[in-house]
């Protein structure tokens, strides 16, 4: 299997709590790899860990090393500009930026000084149609974005990620804000675009994690009880807690 | 605790199985005072035929039970692991009842058989309520060690089968009445090596519930 991040020994203080203890993770490309456990358990902080988003909280501080395409992302041979573009981010409430739906898309080519009109329309109608969304908006595209539904409006974001051509794409809990048919769509999606992305996924959602992932990492305390393939974890969890948190017992 | 709702349709659903468990063992325990002619015969029959009643009802019950718990609950790990062993139990149990109305059925129609007392059949009987009785056992405690040991037991029935069948061979020139008889103990055999396969079964859930190994 090809390895998209290989953790090694990471720790993450917050001051001086530690949030993270000595998580070491194998992260396969082109797969999806889901994060569950309690809140406060550390999942999204971890998350974070691997675009390097924890650089801006103050009293941050972080050991180890996460190792993507041979380069330790937290060594100055990283370049964070680069790293932010291979990794792209969709949060729990979708957050398009307050211009069309168009210019939501089209801003972080921009951003990178792309103008020639032509390849900019190509990524927007393309990055649309890799969300299933193209349809849906092709008529108002330069209406605000902010006109569209919480499940469009998510569809959005991670069509104005994958605009990017990013390699992996982190979601923290996409769907927590979404009805069950957008939650469908965006589920689906997610399968689709594993062909050509490495997704890691935060979710709430027990069942959504055992649809939709190949494996999935159990946190609790800072820790990683138990990660393993989704059918395993599921079915047959080596962890008495990694039991009784799926299924329903505590947490 | 929480989950209580949930926790309490678990142990409704493990309280039944059990249940159904029990009076298919007293059904295979009707069936052996049958063939050995201790009891009174259609007294015995009639009960056995109430148990397979019984066992209909709560086979019912359970399915329903079982499909409600799983649409409503979502369980995952041991408690799929469980309702999924549970719901083929079910199915295990349903037939062994079954069997012994079929076997009450032909010791009430054939009175040839209500004289005489076949030994290897009787021993057959005994085996395969043993083996019901230690399948039902290891899912009250669990036991995925005594489950394996079903399986064992069930080469003895197996041997008592090919034993009946050899004595029906050797019979040679029968009269027409003990032809008759012998086909019928011949059938009975057959219900008991089925009802010994069938516990087996039970045996295979309980290591799947325990365990998780197919």
């Amino acid at each position: 299997m090809e390895l998209c991040f290989d953790v090694k020994n990471l720790n993450l203080w917050y001051g001086e709590k530690q949030a993270l203890t000595n998580i070491n993770m194998a992260i396969e490309s082109n797969a999806v790899t889901a994060f569950i456990g309690p809140s406060g358990c550390g999942k999204s902080t971890f998350l974070r860990c691997l675009d390097r988003m924890n650089d801006l909280i103050e009293g941050c501080r972080i050991s180890g090393a996460i190792i993507h395409q041979g380069i330790d992302i937290f060594s100055k041979a990283q370049d964070i500009v680069d790293l932010r573009t291979k990794v792209g981010m969709v949060f729990q409430k979708p957050n398009p930026f307050p211009m069309s739906v168009y210019d939501n898309i089209a801003y972080g080519p921009r951003c990178q000084g792309l103008k020639d009109r032509k390849k900019l329309d190509e990524i927007v109608i393309n990055s649309l149609k890799g969300v299933a969304l193209y349809d849906e908006v092709k008529d108002r595209l330069h209406d605000s974005a902010l006109g569209l539904s919480g499940g469009q409006q998510q569809r959005l974001c991670i069509a104005r990620a994958i605009a990017m051509s990013p390699e992996v794409i982190l979601m923290d809990e996409p769907t927590s804000a979404l009805d069950p048919i957008s939650t469908n769509k965006i589920e689906d999606l997610i399968l689709e675009l594993k062909k050509d992305y490495t997704i890691v996924i935060v979710t709430h959602n027990m069942q959504q994690a055992a649809r939709i992932s190949d494996y999935t990492a159990f946190f609790l305390l800072g820790e990683v009880v138990e990660m393993d393939k989704t059918d395993v974890i599921f079915n047959t969890p080596h962890d008495k807690r990694t039991e009784n948190y799926i299924t329903g017992r505590f947490g | 605790m929480m989950r209580t709702l949930f926790e309490k349709e678990l142990s409704d659903l493990n309280a039944d199985l059990i249940q159904m468990g029990a009076y298919c063992e007293s059904a295979c325990t009707n069936v052996v005072n049958l063939l050995q002619h201790e009891n009174d015969l259609t007294k015995t029959c009639q009960q056995i035929h109430e148990y397979e009643q019984k066992t209909d009802e709560l086979q019912k019950t359970l399915e329903s039970a079982c499909i409600k718990v799983i649409f409503s609950q979502q369980p995952v790990a041991g408690d799929l692991r469980l309702i999924s062993s549970v719901m083929k139990m079910v199915a295990d149990l349903e037939r062994i009842a079954d069997q012994t109305s079929d076997i009450a059925d032909l010791m009430e129609s054939n009175h040839g058989l209500n004289g005489a007392t076949n030994p290897t059949l009787v021993q057959m009987a005994k085996l395969v309520t043993n083996m019901l009785h230690q399948s039902i056992q290891s899912f009250v405690t669990r036991d995925a060690t005594l489950a394996k040991s079903v399986s064992k037991m069930d080469d003895n029935v197996d041997g008592c089968f090919k034993t009946i069948r050899q004595q029906l061979i050797k019979t040679l020139n029968p009269d027409e009445n003990e032809l008759e008889n012998w086909v019928d103990v011949l059938m009975i055999a057959k219900y008991l090596e089925r009802i010994g396969d069938h516990s087996v079964n039970v045996s295979e859930s309980v290591i799947f519930c325990v365990e998780g190994a197919q």
